[in-house]
């Protein structure tokens, strides 16, 4: 799977809803095996965004380019973790089964799976650490266990872009750490991974690249260089706030019903 | 009387093996059917396709053509008809199915209340007459039964996907509404087939009990299926031992069957926790 450069490249990407704007001339370039964080307040068009790229939102006009390669040339090459909420939990399958359909697209929908496909599952599940529940029903998962099926569907989809949705929102620290050592472990891999998040301090301490999206880009590149007080007062509007040690503070970036304030080290 | 010749003297009669070959395939076809349904939330969907056939029979009745055919016609064209209201979204879904299904249904008894002999032909479209299943019927309902089902499982792997996780389909590019719309044409082909063994009032039923017993005791998709099966065939067997015996309709009987082997299984999963 390694054999060009995945990158990912979007050039002047607009998308509305009806006569409201989402994605306003969304410009940017993720070379192959970087990670990137987007980063921006609520309605920001992050989930848009996502969706965008793997195709299930139409749009409007601009470009979607994966290896050079528009979204609707590829079958499987990206792999998207959404938010956890949207599958039917009491649906009668295990983790393995769950995991399995990563491999449905390779192997082929007629076919059943394969030697090749069964060790891809297996190792799947031993990078999340998950193989002693391989034959839980997913009605039975702590919310943990049910962010690390989903991880490792996307790893056995073999995907040379990784897309993850609000990973780190309502999740334990050990399964945040499983979910940085795999995004490290991918890069080693040459997998590109782009992640969106509220949470500014890991954003900029543990990414390669940062992007402030606000409908638009505000500002894409080194987390050093996005993160200044200016960009995310643009970003943000009124909602941040500079103390006098130089910290940052941003409200309003969370989900409504989360009530918090996110710390921006120095 | 020996237990072995109280089962199966009642099936030296070759109506009475015909209507036990029909029952079992109708039996397994509906629970396999009826595990999308039960898992999709498609009951009162399902419902209505039955009721929905009406006016189809009716005219096919009318006109002296073979009710099956109108049965089809009619299945398909009220069940892709859901599927683009639902999909449309200017009304909600349960409220078309429902303006849908009772229209059809009044539709299709108007008709055939026109003729004189209505009551008898009603009765029977509303309950099935399995013990009135004679060879061509029974080679329809097992060519049919085959076909649906030789579907299903050359395209377990992609309906598996679109029910449990309609996103992971549309990222794999699967043709999600293709599959959807092929799923609801399948069932209402089964509720057609369905028909002349319990008929259009019952055929809700078979979908939709042994599914719902077999999804208590199973985890995985593919058992569900097998024990749903298993159901239905015993009790379409069962029902019919039922019927022979106590002299009530069949229909009833094999759709009362399932219903006491659903709230058996439910009372000792409810026991157990």
């Amino acid at each position: 799977m390694n054999q060009q450069p995945h990158h990912l490249m979007l050039k002047n990407v607009c998308l509305a809803y009806g006569t409201r704007q989402v994605l306003k001339d969304i410009t940017f370039f993720v070379e192959n095996g970087k990670s990137l964080a987007i980063v921006g307040p609520n309605g920001a068009g992050k989930s848009t965004l996502f969706k965008a790229i793997v195709g299930l939102e139409p749009i409007d006009s601009g470009q979607i380019l994966i290896h050079d390669q528009p979204i609707h040339a590829h079958k499987d090459c990206v792999a998207y973790v959404p938010q956890k909420e949207e599958v039917d939990w009491k649906f009668p399958v295990t983790v393995r089964d769950v995991i399995m359909m990563g491999r449905y697209n390779s192997r082929g929908w007629f076919m059943p799976p394969g030697k090749a496909d069964n060790m891809i599952v297996e190792r799947s599940m031993d990078e999340l650490n998950i193989s002693k529940i391989a034959n839980v029903s997913i009605n039975e998962l702590s919310g943990g266990q049910q962010q690390r099926v989903f991880l490792a569907r996307a790893i056995a989809q073999e995907p040379h872009i990784l897309l993850m949705d609000e990973p780190f929102t309502g999740i334990d620290s050990p399964t945040q750490e499983a979910t940085f050592d795999l995004i490290a472990r991918l890069q080693a891999r040459q997998v590109t991974v782009v992640i969106s998040t509220h949470d500014l301090n890991l954003a900029s301490t543990r990414f390669d690249q940062a992007l402030l999206l606000n409908r638009s880009v505000v500002s894409h590149g080194d987390p050093a260089t996005v993160f200044t007080p200016a960009n995310l007062a643009s970003a943000f509007g009124n909602s941040f706030l500079v103390m006098e040690n130089g910290t940052v503070l941003v409200d309003e970036c969370c989900p409504a019903d989360e009530e918090h304030t996110h710390i921006l080290p120095k | 009387m020996p237990f072995f010749q109280f089962v199966i003297e009642p099936f030296s009669y070759a109506f009475m093996q015909r209507g036990l070959a029909a029952g079992i395939f109708v039996g397994i076809l509906c629970a396999i059917m009826g595990s999308y349904v039960v898992l999709r939330g498609m009951a009162f969907l399902g419902d209505a396709l039955a009721h929905a056939i009406m006016p189809g029979v009716a005219i096919s009745y009318l006109l002296g053509a073979n009710l099956f055919v109108g049965a089809i016609i009619a299945a398909i064209v009220v069940a892709l008809g859901i599927g683009a209201i639902s999909r449309n979204g200017t009304i909600k879904e349960d409220t078309a199915i429902g303006i849908l299904f009772a229209s059809a249904l009044s539709l299709g008894i108007a008709l055939i209340s026109t003729v004189n002999s209505y009551a008898v032909d009603l009765s029977h479209i509303m309950f099935g007459n399995i013990l009135g299943v004679n060879i061509f019927d029974l080679q329809i309902t097992i060519l049919f039964s085959v076909l649906i089902l030789a579907i299903v499982a050359l395209l377990y792997r992609p309906l598996l996907v679109v029910s449990f996780d309609p996103i992971l389909a549309q990222t794999m590019k699967l043709p999600v509404n293709l599959l959807n719309n092929l799923l609801l044409v399948l069932l209402a082909v089964s509720v057609v087939i369905s028909l002349q063994t319990v008929g259009v009032g019952l055929a809700a039923a078979m979908l939709v009990t042994p599914a719902g017993t077999a999804y208590l005791l199973t985890r995985r998709l593919k058992s569900m299926m097998l024990v749903s099966a298993a159901i239905g065939a015993f009790s379409a067997f069962i029902g019919l031992l039922l019927s022979y015996y106590l002299n009530v309709v069949s229909g009833s009987a094999i759709v009362l069957t399932a219903t006491a082997i659903f709230f058996v299984v439910y009372l000792i999963k409810k026991g157990k926790r």
